[in-house]
């Protein structure tokens, strides 16, 4: 296939598995995969390797969605959210010991396990956001928690990201002044080149998609030859550029290319999966997926109550959080690159997070479609206690109005 | 968010990638939640007192909210008030009589036209291109389109009305 062919397979296959998804009412991160998954090298039909294409692409979706995240952050936003968020994203963060510890029970070594930490640890935003909006659950109080803690965890995956990062580059004298460079450079670019950074962006049109193209990937890049890691770069480029003026329309004119670029990404990462090996990680995904929803149910209950939510808001708190998507790609994609993990770890790795994604997606549509019945049954137990203990106060009220 | 004495107390709250909500609690009890979004539409939510379920939920996109916006911000034009303002005047009345395009008088002056000698009634401005002319002299043309602000009592601005 000439690759000019390639690219027009590739961007016809990537519409047809979006709008399949979508038409069953998941979240096209899922058809893009899929596509992958079934027409890859190890899939059903060998249309088409992974290619020169599919890589780059989906190597610079993985920049524009660091990039995208570090523009939509805002420190103001999330010290805004509170003590109540804090206390419930710190809650949140015990799903990261949960997936290492998974990994290290099937013997994936400490590396690959920390890796699966990040992988269970970060919810899908995308996800979820687009749930909340679609069921009409966005007004809930529990939503306002739960959207609070997915900004909590925008900032501890730039930390995960960064210390796999740092890890797996070796951890060398020299890296580590790498590092401490670019870490320099980015504080004195903060520091002195707001006001050029400003009229640069101050394009329009193609000139600035261009720019901001050539921005991230050459930054990201640049950071990457220093020894700090490029994703983390990308989201630090991206804090910065939420600083300016241009923030709104910046945001306006790429998200069709940060879009298309991460569904290359998806697309790209499921022709890497080997599928037949992937159907024997099931069992594995099964207790990843069971261990996700318990976990996130218990902690998410627990901070729910500790935040003032109701028993049923606080059962619905860690209901929201289950959904699992693009950044847990992201860091299975990372981990994919890494040499010092053995190959047979990471392709089952890759195997076992494509289930997981999957499934969690679709279980994450149907717990939003029944949400309202399902926090009811749930919280029963909570709730009738409660009420209990309410009446047998309100009865010794009574009775003490009555004595006087 | 900001709290003045017998204010109502309006909670915002910034919802990352979804937009803002603010939440206002009612004095019969339970809270309605307005949900702003970045696309223009907005969505209210009424949840009734101790629940956290809303009971109602109406989503207006960009044209309707502006349009409920105005009908929620309208003044009330009571009954007394109009009374008063007849009172006001002593029984006189201000009409605003425009000329239409192929009215016999346009292109006259006031002097021509002599309405206070004919019925009484007083011309005290006149309304052109959005711009007021006040107390206009006697040789003040008129033209099409314009439109005349006439004081007197209610007979005669009849008959001003007739004259035109």
């Amino acid at each position: 296939m000439s690759p000019l062919l390639e690219l027009g397979a590739i961007a016809l296959g990537l519409y047809l598995a979006g709008w399949l998804a979508q038409k069953l009412g998941l979240s096209s991160i899922i058809g893009y995969m899929l596509l992958g998954l079934l027409l890859g090298p190890y899939g059903f039909y060998t249309l088409y390797e992974a290619t020169a294409i599919t890589g780059m692409l989906g190597e610079l979706g993985i920049l524009m969605l660091l990039f995208y995240m570090g523009l939509e952050f805002s420190p103001q936003r999330f010290l805004e959210g509170g003590r109540a968020t804090t206390r419930a994203g710190l809650l949140d963060l015990l799903n990261f010991p949960a997936g290492f510890l998974i990994g290290m029970l099937l013997g994936f070594g400490w590396l690959a396990s920390l890796f699966l930490g990040g992988i269970v640890y970060i919810s899908s935003s995308g996800v979820i956001t687009k749930l909340l909006i679609e069921r009409n659950l966005i007004a809930y109080p529990e939503a306002e928690r739960s959207l609070g803690v997915l900004v909590f965890e925008d900032l501890a995956m730039v930390f995960v990201l960064g210390g796999l990062g740092l890890i797996t580059s070796g951890g060398g004298l020299l890296d580590f002044a790498g590092v401490a460079l670019f870490f320099v450079l980015y504080l004195l670019l903060m520091r002195y080149g707001r006001a050029q950074l400003e009229r640069l962006l101050s394009r329009e049109g193609e000139a600035l998609v261009l720019l901001a193209l050539a921005l991230v990937i050459l930054f990201s890049v640049g950071a990457k030859s220093l020894g700090f890691p490029e994703a983390v770069a990308a989201f630090l480029l991206g804090m910065m550029v939420a600083e300016s003026h241009f923030k709104e329309r910046i945001i306006e004119t790429l998200t069709p290319w940060r879009d298309v670029a991460a569904a290359v990404f998806f697309l790209d990462f499921g022709l890497h999966v080997d599928v037949l090996g992937a159907l024997g990680q099931i069992p594995a995904a099964l207790l990843l997926i069971a261990v996700t929803i318990v976990v996130n149910l218990a902690t998410g209950f627990w901070a729910g109550r500790l935040t003032g939510l109701s028993p049923r808001s606080s059962v619905g708190h860690g209901l929201m959080l289950i959904p699992r998507g693009e950044f847990s790609l992201v860091i299975v994609g990372l981990a994919t690159t890494v040499s010092s993990i053995p190959q047979n770890i990471r392709d089952n790795l890759a195997g076992m997070t494509s289930l997981y994604v999957i499934a969690l997606v679709i279980l994450g549509s149907v717990i939003f479609r029944y949400y309202d019945a399902i926090t009811q049954v749930l919280s029963a137990p909570f709730i009738s206690r409660e009420a209990q203990e309410a009446e047998r106060q309100r009865q010794q009220e009574l009775e003490a109005m009555t004595l006087d | 968010m900001e709290q003045i004495k017998n204010e109502i107390e309006v909670r915002e709250v910034t919802l990352p990638g979804v937009g803002v909500k603010y939440v206002m609690p009612l004095r019969a009890g339970g809270n309605v939640a307005v949900l702003l979004r970045p696309d223009g539409t907005r969505q209210i939510y009424h949840f009734l007192e101790n629940e956290d379920r809303p009971c109602d939920l109406i989503k207006f996109d960009d044209d309707e909210s502006q349009q409920l916006a105005n009908l929620l911000g309208r003044p009330l034009v009571s009954a007394p008030a109009a009374s008063e303002l007849e009172l006001a005047l002593g029984g006189l009345e201000i009409e605003w009589v425009t000329l239409d395009e192929g009215s016999s008088v346009t292109g006259k002056t006031l002097k021509e036209m002599q309405f206070r000698t004919k019925t009484g009634a007083s011309i005290i401005a006149v309304m052109r291109d959005d711009k007021a002319i006040p107390n206009p002299g006697a040789d003040t043309v008129l033209n099409a389109g314009d439109t005349l602000l006439v004081i007197g009592s209610k007979e005669q601005c009849h008959q001003v009305r007739d004259l035109l």
